[in-house]
């Protein structure tokens, strides 16, 4: 897609600053004067349209989550990081071979990063994911190779770890150490 | 969506107004986009990891108007470094190098294409701007690492300037010192490489120093006429875990740790031997000196700007016209102070992530004038994880925890409300979802994560 088929942002420099941009001309008066006219029409058209809207239901902030933030994993600005999406569910949920009527599949993308210059070992086991009746669910790793370690500047991007859990629960935290030895973490999904 | 319930009114005025004529006299060039965005841990449908790269051009009346964009290479771009735009090929519009050091490129068998896949060799591409084109995948230059199986993170910083690319390899390895680094000089004339790339190490004849196990040599670049001949540029590396450890090889752990280095290397397309210059900052350990580098060229002298983040240390030095950096100043700061750099509008823009509960950036004035400091607005946001100068004197800074995907805020230093872009928020679009199919779980579908992580 070219950039010229993007919308504009909407807003614009602030009017008393445009004409003191050096090198860059200022348009022309009636054209500016015409669309500025037109623009405040569509604005005001707009913003009954929007305020109706608006008006039918605030919605709620979000909570708060650590989904999609650097959680780093011992101290420093240069230290290993983990990146955590939203955990996908309602996945089938197999059992030899059987697909289990009550229980559901979720898979959870996971990005490791480790900028610093010394290598940092993982725990041996990803942490379990907690329900919201607070029931812990052991990780089983789907995709990616196993991951004992991360190397100076290694960045792990493929891995994808699955997790069993009734019909109808929702995943609401991680919680179990991340490094070998090192202090168990919560993330809030 | 929302036009489908406006009167016909509003919908005439709106076509009206698009239909309108948008360019001032004289038209302006369409070139390359003004500010590149990267989001390095982007997922399109299924892929995550890939990594997004957003164009974002500036309209006529300058910032805060803007249009958004994905931008694509001609294989999957993830940038973890800033980017750098220079008119490298000459035709007055500037292209873009984009690194990306944990992808490996290779030569499909009888196919001509060039294909990409996770690894630890990295790859670099250049997407070339010009007048009425957006860079893209029709006009990019895939420069793989010179040798494959290195697993230095070739792209992990990059820097431009006219025929020339320089790219580093920070973890590529020397005889008995791993992790000791190299910088790639990559010479183009109009978009063709000339010739092989020069492989510069701090063992290199003229390059102060000595490679040594876990340097990083190449972890940060500039490249810049900052002195020297005319028109030919001085290269600037980053070492930022170099110990401190007087001259000669020494084992790793010897001396100061982690106190890093800068070299500055004068009129680096020379034939004649290298002149260098190694620039030591605070000597403390792990103060991790040339983290981020920045240099600004002009009218006036030039300047150069290393970090030390591990001890809130920026040095600022004036390069003479011979070449040779002078310190001038130095300014200390707070939570990982000079983190990222960005210099322009006569000011070093100073990114401290960690300052504070959301981050800071500090604009200092390189005459030594009193600071601006711009605190973040939301905790853990880490906003100044990068900055970079736009338009007009706005700064553009990174914030990539802000939210679940990451933002960039256009701050006007001459005071005035903060604009934030985010993928999703109806002007920056989102990675892109498979287009057809069921409906996507969460963990399916296009997905921004990081962005703001990564400007130029």
């Amino acid at each position: 897609m070219d950039v010229r088929d993007m919308p504009t942002l909407p807003g614009g420099r602030p009017q008393a600053a445009r004409g003191a941009v050096p090198g860059r001309p200022a348009p022309p008066v009636r054209r500016v004067l015409l669309r500025t006219a037109a623009l405040g029409a569509v604005l005001a058209a707009t913003s009954a349209v929007l305020t109706a809207s608006a008006a039918q239901g605030q919605a709620p902030p979000p909570p708060p989550t650590d989904i999609g933030r650097r959680l780093m994993l011992t101290a420093g600005f240069d230290a290993p990081w983990m990146l955590v999406q939203t955990p996908g569910c309602g996945y089938p949920n197999w059992a030899r071979g059987v697909r289990h009527p009550n229980r559901q599949t979720c898979r959870l993308v996971v990005l490791f990063g480790n900028p610093g210059p010394d290598p940092v070992r993982l725990a041996g086991r990803f942490p379990d994911l907690v329900d919201d009746r607070g029931t812990a669910h052991y990780a089983v790793r789907v995709s990616g190779v196993p991951l004992r370690a991360l190397r100076p500047g290694e960045r792990v991007v493929r891995l994808t770890f699955s997790y069993g859990m009734p019909k109808g629960r929702r995943p609401v935290r991680l919680q179990g150490a991340v490094l070998a030895g090192g202090p168990g973490v919560r993330v809030t999904l | 969506m929302r036009a489908a319930g406006t009167p016909a009114l509003l919908t005439a005025l709106l076509t009206a107004l698009v239909a309108a004529p948008v360019h001032v006299n004289p038209p302006i060039r369409r070139c390359a986009p003004e500010i590149v965005v990267a989001d390095p841990s982007g997922q399109e449908y299924r892929s995550p990891g890939v990594g997004s790269l957003y164009a974002l051009k500036f309209d006529e009346y300058g910032p805060p108007r803007v249009r958004a964009a994905l931008t694509r290479g001609q294989v999957p771009v993830t940038p973890e470094g800033p980017l750098a735009r220079a008119d490298i090929d000459g035709d007055g519009c500037e292209d873009l190098v984009v690194g990306s050091p944990h992808v490996d490129a290779f030569r499909q068998p009888d196919a001509p294409a060039i294909g990409a896949g996770p690894g630890d060799d990295g790859l670099v591409q250049i997407l070339w701007g010009g007048p009425g084109d957006s860079p893209g995948v029709r006009d990019t230059t895939v420069l793989p690492a010179p040798e494959a199986g290195r697993r230095g993170h070739f792209g992990w910083s990059v820097a431009a300037a006219k025929g020339l690319v320089a790219v580093g390899a920070p973890h590529e390895d020397a005889p008995g010192a791993a992790d000791s680094g190299a910088v790639y000089l990559f010479r183009l004339s109009g978009r063709e490489v000339r010739d092989a790339p020069r492989r510069i190490t701090q063992d290199s004849p003229g390059v102060p120093g000595n490679g040594e196990a876990g340097d990083a040599f190449g972890w940060s670049l500039a490249l810049a006429d900052l002195g020297g001949l005319t028109g030919v540029p001085e290269l600037v590396v980053g070492a930022p875990y170099e110990d401190d450890d007087g001259a000669g090889r020494q084992q790793d752990g010897q001396g100061v740790p982690h106190a890093g280095a800068v070299t500055l290397l004068a009129d680096v397309t020379t034939a004649g031997p290298t002149r260098g210059w190694r620039l030591s900052g605070p000597s403390a350990p792990g103060a991790r000196y040339g983290y981020a580098l920045a240099t600004g060229e002009g009218d006036g002298p030039a300047y150069l700007a290393a970090s030390a983040p591990g001890v809130d240390a920026v040095n600022l030095y004036e390069v003479t016209p011979d070449g040779e950096p002078r310190p001038v100043l130095q300014w200390r700061g707070t939570g990982a102070f000079g983190f990222s750099l960005a210099l322009g509008y006569g000011r070093l823009a100073v990114g401290a992530p960690y300052g504070g509960t959301a981050g800071t950036v500090t604009a200092l004035p390189l005459d030594g004038g009193p600071a601006t400091t711009l605190p973040g607005s939301g905790a853990g946001d880490r906003f100044g994880w990068a900055v970079a100068w736009a338009d007009d004197g706005w700064l553009l800074v990174g914030a990539p925890d802000r939210g679940t995907t990451g933002a960039v805020a256009l701050v006007p230093l001459g005071g005035g409300e903060r604009i934030w872009l985010a993928p999703g928020d109806g002007f920056v679009p989102s990675p892109p979802s498979a287009g057809i199919g069921p409906r996507f779980k969460p963990n399916e579908q296009g997905v921004a994560l990081d962005f703001g992580a990564s400007m130029g």
